[in-house]
């Protein structure tokens, strides 16, 4: 997978923003950084351009790109508040290594990666996971928590990270390497559930994590790809408005259609029911403990006769309080919603 | 690999402190009859904690990811982005 076409690629953002900013520097884009929008100036239901506090800045139409906290959409009136089962946070750190010492522990050559989804133990069994990928001198690693089951369960971010880096997997993994930079990140995991009724209004439009445009699939949690897809899509919505002189709702309605044909719709809805199969929580408390227990009997060899593995892994599960019947739901709901 | 204490974590970021002007304020009322008081465990810089029977938030250090906001059932933490060129500034993201 280390030749065109790419499968995946990872960035370290602080990097690639920059570099996406010169895109559109080249493209004829003036970028203005360092001020904050502190809201929308409306006149009558029209958006009309944003306001810094001190400073004005009036525009044909405002695109709100501000995050899963976007503020700015939810004083327009286009979003309400996120449930908290749809939100999750993450807590990462990055770790410098050289080079080569990556390329050995991971088997890499030229301009490969890699990436793991670490799931179980590595979240204390709160609902979520963990993540590790590499970059080119440096390892980012982290843990994402759904916040329902983490005030639940009432363990500690930082010290579910700290318990990540000391497991035997990852600890020789990191071994020598210098924490350079600790993080956090708010995240929607409800996909299509948690996406507003409306994405657009009068001179606005709202795009990626503001629009609630995230995927957690259970093995991946998607959330660049979309932005930037559901940025194209208003990109061209707001170009036919500008053709037509015509910035109203109804003009840039042509926004929900882009995105209806591009694969960000298609993905969430397709998507749509791995929330619910995510509910459970044996997913997170008993599933990996269920592996654990199985192998760690098949691979015992203490003079004792052995059973044939269906029975092992019958054992296995009862032990873990895990019915035949919740393994089956588990198993249908998983093949239909994924 | 040493563990690295939360402290020091966060002393490996580069903050512009924005003296003076807290972007969290807490209402201290609605905290007095919270139960679970989440915040004191969910912020993953662990800025908040529980002093004379107040809580207290050291916001300097805040990440910005806004979970203490989403979390606080009583709705008594009033947080923003910080001004405009101030807060953490992330070298690697």
């Amino acid at each position: 997978m280390g030749h065109t076409p790419y499968n995946a690629v990872t960035v370290l953002r602080a990097k690639f923003d920059r570099w996406l900013a010169e895109k559109a520097e080249e493209a004829g884009a003036m970028i203005v950084t360092g001020i904050k929008v502190e809201k929308v100036i409306k006149e009558g239901n029209r958006v009309i351009g944003i306001s810094t506090g001190d400073e004005e800045m009036l525009a044909d139409v405002v695109i709100a790109a501000d995050g899963i906290n976007s503020f700015i959409s939810q004083e327009a009136g286009l979003r309400g508040e996120i449930k908290l089962e749809h939100l999750a946070v993450g807590a990462k750190a990055l770790i410098e290594l050289p080079r080569a010492t990556i390329e050995e522990r991971f088997h890499l050559t030229g301009n490969e990666g890699t990436a793991y989804a670490i799931l179980g133990e590595a979240t204390h069994g709160v609902a979520g996971g963990g993540f590790l990928y590499t970059n080119q001198e440096s390892l980012s690693i982290g843990i994402v928590m759904r916040l329902d089951d983490l005030v639940k369960e009432r363990v500690k971010p930082p010290e579910v990270l700290d318990d990540l880096l000391e497991h035997p997997m990852i600890a020789p993994l990191v071994k020598g390497g210098t924490m350079t930079e600790y993080g956090a990140h708010l995240t929607g995991e409800g996909g299509l559930n948690m996406v507003p009724q409306k994405l657009y209004t009068d001179g606005m439009l709202i795009i990626g994590d503001a629009a609630g445009f995230t995927i957690n699939s259970g093995l991946v949690i998607r959330g660049m790809d979309l932005a930037i897809g559901s940025g194209m899509a208003a990109a061209e919505a707001v170009i036919e408005a500008k053709k037509k002189g015509d910035f109203s709702e109804n003009s840039l309605s042509a926004y929900s259609r882009n995105l209806e044909e591009s694969f960000v719709m298609k993905d969430l809805k397709f998507y749509a029911k791995a929330p619910g199969f995510m509910e459970s929580d044996r997913l997170y408390k008993d599933y990996s403990s269920v592996v654990n227990k199985l192998f760690n009997k098949v691979y015992t060899h203490d003079l004792t006769p052995k059973e044939h593995l269906m029975k092992v892994a019958t054992k296995s599960f009862k032990e873990c309080g895990i019915s035949m019947f919740d393994l089956a739901k588990d198993g249908i709901m998983g093949v239909r919603a994924l | 690999m040493n563990r690295v204490s939360l402290p020091d974590k966060l002393s490996l970021n580069k903050f512009e402190v924005d003296e003076g002007e807290p972007h969290i304020l807490i209402n201290n009322d609605l905290c007095k009859s919270c139960q679970p008081k989440s915040c004191l465990l969910v912020c993953p810089a662990g800025l908040y904690s529980e002093l004379n029977g107040e809580i207290i938030v050291e916001w300097a250090g805040c990440l910005e990811c806004g979970t203490c906001r989403a979390i606080c059932e009583k709705e008594a933490i009033d947080w923003k982005y910080p001004r405009g060129g101030f807060g953490i500034i992330f070298r690697q993201g």
